[in-house]
């Protein structure tokens, strides 16, 4: 933690790594454990506390903007202008003192979100990463022009909600096609009242041309890609130009076959070495957004080809090097947050 | 629960949990995973509804 210590009347205080996150965030656990150990000070902000929990007094000087940040629940004091680098991790709703009516707390949310990104834009400093190159990078569409420019193979893919174009789009498919959110799996859950909740999320879902419900594509864009048939899968970690990669057997489940992301299947995870040109290709396209770190999905094809499948500005990490062990991922990360970059 | 979806994405999701074979996000969570059952995962993919790889759109 980082400590204020007085001499005469000038704070001194060593650089912190500041993470940015939710109070349920276990890879900050994780990451914020490793740098206490090694010594390193490290403050951490949980958004869903913020500002309530927090203490903040900021003022502009020829330097940029300097004060403190008071945590009330750790008694632990961040000197704003002393942050060595930032990890932006997950998003929360910010809490607040009083019960807001639900004018005044929109406007609330705004002030803080414009306070806190306001401020992190202003560091001059080591990001993983930077909020602009975040808010570039996560994309799906976008993502797929770049990948294929840089070289990657990618699904046939089309965009639409003319269920007459579809069809023959999904007929073209030798496997048929899937269907995958753009924008969160969750289809939003975590945006409404439990009573208003009609369903808990969407696996990438095999569909067929003859899709009894195709018809209601017409009520809102989605995006189809012709299936891919898989060998495995790869997680592919970027970590400040590391290379972590798990080999994801997912085939070899019934449920983990589209989509591996049924946890409860029990498929084996394996870390593997890339082809020295395919994690060039990875850790320059995660670099070309600017970005300190990636999770790139990717699938081995049955004839030794990898398909891009996406990348996850702020994946999560630890699932992997939990079930593939040699991936030492939390440390790399806390490395590149210590060495500032 | 409603059976009257208007989109394509809550159709299926409606199709998957008929058939059983959606994992509710919120079920992501417990020592059971990938065949390395009694590994202390805790709450690392954060318990209720969560996007695992959401981050800021800031």
């Amino acid at each position: 933690m980082l400590v204020l210590d007085r001499l005469g009347d000038a704070q001194v205080s060593e650089a912190a790594v500041l993470i940015v996150t939710r109070s349920d965030d276990v890879h900050a656990d994780r990451v914020g454990a490793l740098i206490a150990a090694r010594g390193e000070p490290c403050f951490r902000i949980d958004l869903d506390r913020f500002p309530r929990d927090y203490g903040l007094t900021m003022a502009l000087d020829e330097t940029g903007w300097s004060g403190t940040l008071f945590c009330r629940a750790s008694g632990t004091t961040l000197d704003l202008s002393a942050v060595r680098s930032v990890w932006m991790r997950k998003p929360a709703d910010f809490a607040f003192a009083a019960a807001l009516s639900p004018q005044e707390k929109a406007f609330a949310d705004g002030e803080a979100n414009h306070l806190l990104l306001g401020w992190l834009n202003s560091l001059d400093c080591f990001f993983m990463s930077h909020p602009v190159a975040l808010r570039a990078a996560g994309w799906k569409c976008e993502q797929l022009v770049r990948a294929r420019r840089m070289g990657f193979a990618v699904p046939a893919s089309m965009i639409g909600n003319r269920p007459d174009e579809v069809r023959p789009f999904i007929a073209k498919g030798a496997d048929g096609a899937i269907f995958k959110t753009l924008s969160t799996p969750t289809l939003a859950a975590e945006h409404v009242q439990t009573e208003d909740r009609i369903a808990n999320g969407l696996h990438t879902t095999l569909v067929q041309v003859d899709d009894p419900e195709l018809d209601s594509i017409a009520a809102l864009p989605g995006l189809f890609q012709h299936y891919i048939e898989k060998a495995h899968e790869i997680r592919v970690t970027v970590v400040a130009g590391r290379i972590f990669a798990a080999r994801i057997d997912s085939q070899a489940n019934e449920r983990t076959r589209v989509d591996f992301r049924h946890y409860d299947a029990e498929i084996a995870y394996t870390a593997v070495e890339l082809p020295e040109d395919l994690a060039t290709r990875c850790c320059e396209f995660v670099a070309s957004y600017g970005l300190a770190y990636g999770a790139i999905d990717l699938i081995a094809t049955p004839d030794g080809r990898h398909v891009f499948l996406e990348n996850n500005p702020v994946g999560q990490f630890v699932f992997v090097e939990e079930l593939a062990p040699p991936l030492r991922i939390a440390e790399a990360v806390a490395e590149a947050l210590i060495a500032g970059g | 629960m409603t059976d009257n979806h208007r989109t394509f994405a809550f159709c299926l999701a409606r199709r998957a949990d008929g058939a059983g074979t959606a994992t509710p996000w919120r079920a992501r969570k417990g020592p059971s995973v990938a065949g390395c059952t009694g590994v202390p995962f805790g709450d690392y993919r954060t318990g209720d509804i969560f996007n695992p790889d959401s981050g800021f759109l800031c």
